[in-house]
C-alpha cells in the first residue's frame, strides 16, 4: 500500500494525468489460463509428432487453437512462393511471370565451391617483392641466433631484455628528416692574366707618328724649304730627323689625332670601352687554346 | 621495399638519378646508422649531428666507392669513425678524464626523457655506457645489430679474435652490472 502511494506520489509530480487512468490491463486471457498453463506446458514438451498433441487431462483445452496439419504441411508451404496476383493482372490477362535474365547452368550448385576456392587463391598469394627480400631475410634471421646462442653461454640474461630502443625520439625524425645534399663545390676558373700595357705608351707612340707624318708631308710639300728633307747619310751616321716633336704635336689639332686613335685601337683601348670585352677574349681563349698555345701566345705578346 | 644496394649505387652514377639514387640509400640505411650512432654518443641532438655529418661523407665518398667491399659495411665504418671522432672532441672541449667520461655518458642516459632506473632495458643502456668505447662499440654492434665478427672485423679493422675477446668481455660486465643493480 505504502508503495503504490510513493508511486501515485511520484506520477503526480512528473504525469499526473496518469494518477487517474485505469490500473486494469485492456487485454483478455482464456479462462483458467494461468492455473493451467503448468499442464500445458508439459503437454508441448511431451509431444510425439509435431502438431499431435497428446491427450489432454480431462477438462483442459489449449487455450489457442491451430488448424489442422498446420505443422505437417508448414515446410511444403514455405518451399513456394505463391504469386498473388492483383486484380489489373487479373484482367489483363498475362502470362505467368518469368525470370527476363538467363543464369549458366549449374551456376548455383558451383557457387560456393567457386567462392571457396576464390578465398584459398588470396591467402596462398606471395606479397609483392617477397622472393627478392628472402635471401637477406633468411641471414638476419641466421645472424640473430648465432648471437643468441653465444650469449646463452656468455650472459643468458642479456637474451631476456627486449631490444627495442627505450631513448626517447622526436616523433617523425625518420620520416621528415630530408637528406642534406651538399651544395657543388665551386672551382675557381684558371685565370689567364694578359700583360698589361703601359696605356700612356701607346699615345705617345701614336702622337709620334703622327707627328712625324704630318712633318714629313710638311716638309715635302713645303716649297719654302729648300732643305733637303732626306740628307745622305752613311750606316756611321745614324739618321735622325732635324724636328721638335712637341713643337710640331702642338700644331696638330686634338680632332686629328683622336681620327688617328680611332682608326688604329688596341686591345686596352677596347677594354676602356667595353669592360665586358677582355671577359669575353678570355673565355674564347680558354674555350679554345691549350695551355701550351695560351703560354706561347704570352711569351709573344711580351715580347711584341 | 628497399632496392638492393648495386642497383642504389647505379643509380647514384647515373648523374640524371644521382640525387635520387643518394636519397634511396639515405632511406635504406637512415635508421640503422642513427641508432649505432644514437648508441655511443646517446643524445638525440649529438647524433643528430653526427648523422648529418655521416651522409656528407657519403655523398662525397660513393662518386669513389667500387663496391670492394659491401656498402653496410663501407657506411658503418663512415658512422663508427664519425662517431668516435665526435666523442674524442667532446672529452677535448671538457677536458675529462677517460672515467669521468664514462660518468659523462651514464648521465646524459639519466637525462633522457623516458629513463626509468627500475626497467631492465634502462639499466642495460647504463651498464653499456661503463664499458670503455671500443668495447661499448664491439658490444653494439653484436648484441643489438647482430654483426658477423667477420664483418665487424672489416668495420672496425680489428682482428676477428680479438673482437670475439672483447665481446665476451664486455657481455660479462654488462650482466654483472644488471645482477649487481637488479
Amino acid at each position: 500500500m505504502t508503495n503504490r502511494i510513493h508511486i501515485q506520489n511520484e506520477l503526480n509530480t512528473v504525469a499526473p494525468a496518469l494518477v487517474h487512468a485505469p490500473v486494469l490491463m485492456p487485454y483478455t486471457l482464456p479462462t483458467h489460463y494461468f492455473s493451467h498453463l503448468g499442464e500445458w506446458t508439459e503437454a508441448f514438451l511431451n509431444m510425439d509428432k509435431p502438431g499431435v498433441l497428446p491427450n489432454l487431462p480431462d477438462g483442459l483445452q489449449l487455450p489457442y487453437a491451430v488448424p489442422n496439419n498446420y505443422f505437417n504441411d508448414l515446410s511444403a508451404w514455405t518451399s513456394e512462393v505463391p504469386h498473388i496476383e492483383t486484380a489489373h493482372e487479373k484482367d489483363l490477362n498475362l502470362p505467368v511471370k518469368m525470370e527476363v535474365y538467363t543464369v549458366p547452368s549449374g551456376y548455383f550448385e558451383n557457387l560456393a565451391d567457386d567462392i571457396i576456392s576464390q578465398i584459398h587463391q588470396q591467402e596462398n598469394s606471395v606479397p609483392n617483392g617477397y622472393f627478392e627480400a628472402l635471401p637477406d631475410f633468411l641471414l638476419q634471421k641466421v645472424r640473430s641466433m648465432e648471437v643468441q646462442e653465444e650469449l646463452e653461454t656468455l650472459a643468458p640474461i642479456l637474451n631476456n631484455i627486449d631490444k627495442k630502443p627505450v631513448q626517447s625520439l622526436p616523433e617523425g625524425y625518420f620520416e621528415n628528416t630530408k637528406p642534406n645534399i651538399p651544395a657543388p663545390a665551386v672551382i675557381p676558373a684558371k685565370v689567364v692574366s694578359l700583360p698589361r700595357r703601359k696605356s700612356w705608351m701607346k699615345y705617345a707612340v701614336a702622337a709620334s707618328l703622327v707627328g712625324i707624318a704630318g712633318l714629313t708631308t710638311f716638309k715635302v710639300f713645303d716649297k719654302s724649304n729648300t732643305e733637303n728633307p732626306f740628307p745622305k747619310t752613311t750606316f756611321e751616321q745614324p739618321v735622325t730627323a732635324n724636328v721638335d716633336v712637341t713643337k710640331e704635336l702642338k700644331k696638330l689639332d686634338a680632332a686629328s689625332i683622336k681620327n688617328y686613335l680611332r682608326n688604329n685601337e688596341t686591345s686596352s683601348e677596347k677594354l676602356a670601352a667595353d669592360p665586358n670585352a677582355e671577359i669575353k677574349d678570355i673565355q674564347y681563349a680558354l674555350q679554345n687554346f691549350t695551355d701550351e698555345e695560351l703560354k706561347k701566345h704570352l711569351e709573344e705578346d711580351i715580347a711584341y | 621495399m628497399h632496392l638492393d644496394d648495386h642497383t642504389l649505387l647505379q643509380q647514384f652514377h647515373d648523374p640524371v638519378n644521382k640525387e635520387r639514387g643518394y636519397t634511396a640509400i639515405v632511406k635504406k640505411y637512415q635508421e640503422k646508422l642513427y641508432w649505432h650512432i644514437r648508441r655511443m654518443v646517446v643524445q638525440h641532438e649529438d647524433a643528430n649531428d653526427v648523422l648529418q655529418n655521416v651522409f656528407i661523407k657519403v655523398w662525397k665518398g660513393l662518386e669513389n666507392f667500387r663496391e670492394d667491399s659491401q656498402l653496410y659495411t663501407w657506411l658503418y665504418r663512415i658512422a663508427t669513425n664519425e662517431s668516435l671522432s665526435y666523442l674524442d672532441k667532446q672529452k677535448r672541449k671538457a677536458s675529462v678524464s677517460l672515467s669521468d667520461d664514462e660518468n659523462g655518458m651514464e648521465n646524459k642516459v639519466r637525462a633522457d626523457q623516458n629513463f626509468d632506473a627500475n626497467k631492465l632495458e634502462w639499466k642495460l643502456q647504463l651498464a653499456i655506457q661503463r664499458l670503455p668505447e671500443k668495447q661499448r662499440l664491439v658490444f653494439n654492434l653484436r648484441y643489438y645489430d647482430e654483426m658477423p665478427y667477420e664483418q665487424m672485423s672489416r668495420v672496425l679493422e680489428t682482428s676477428e679474435g680479438a673482437l670475439k675477446a672483447s665481446y665476451h668481455h664486455a657481455a660479462k660486465k654488462v650482466e654483472e652490472f644488471i645482477l649487481a643493480n637488479a
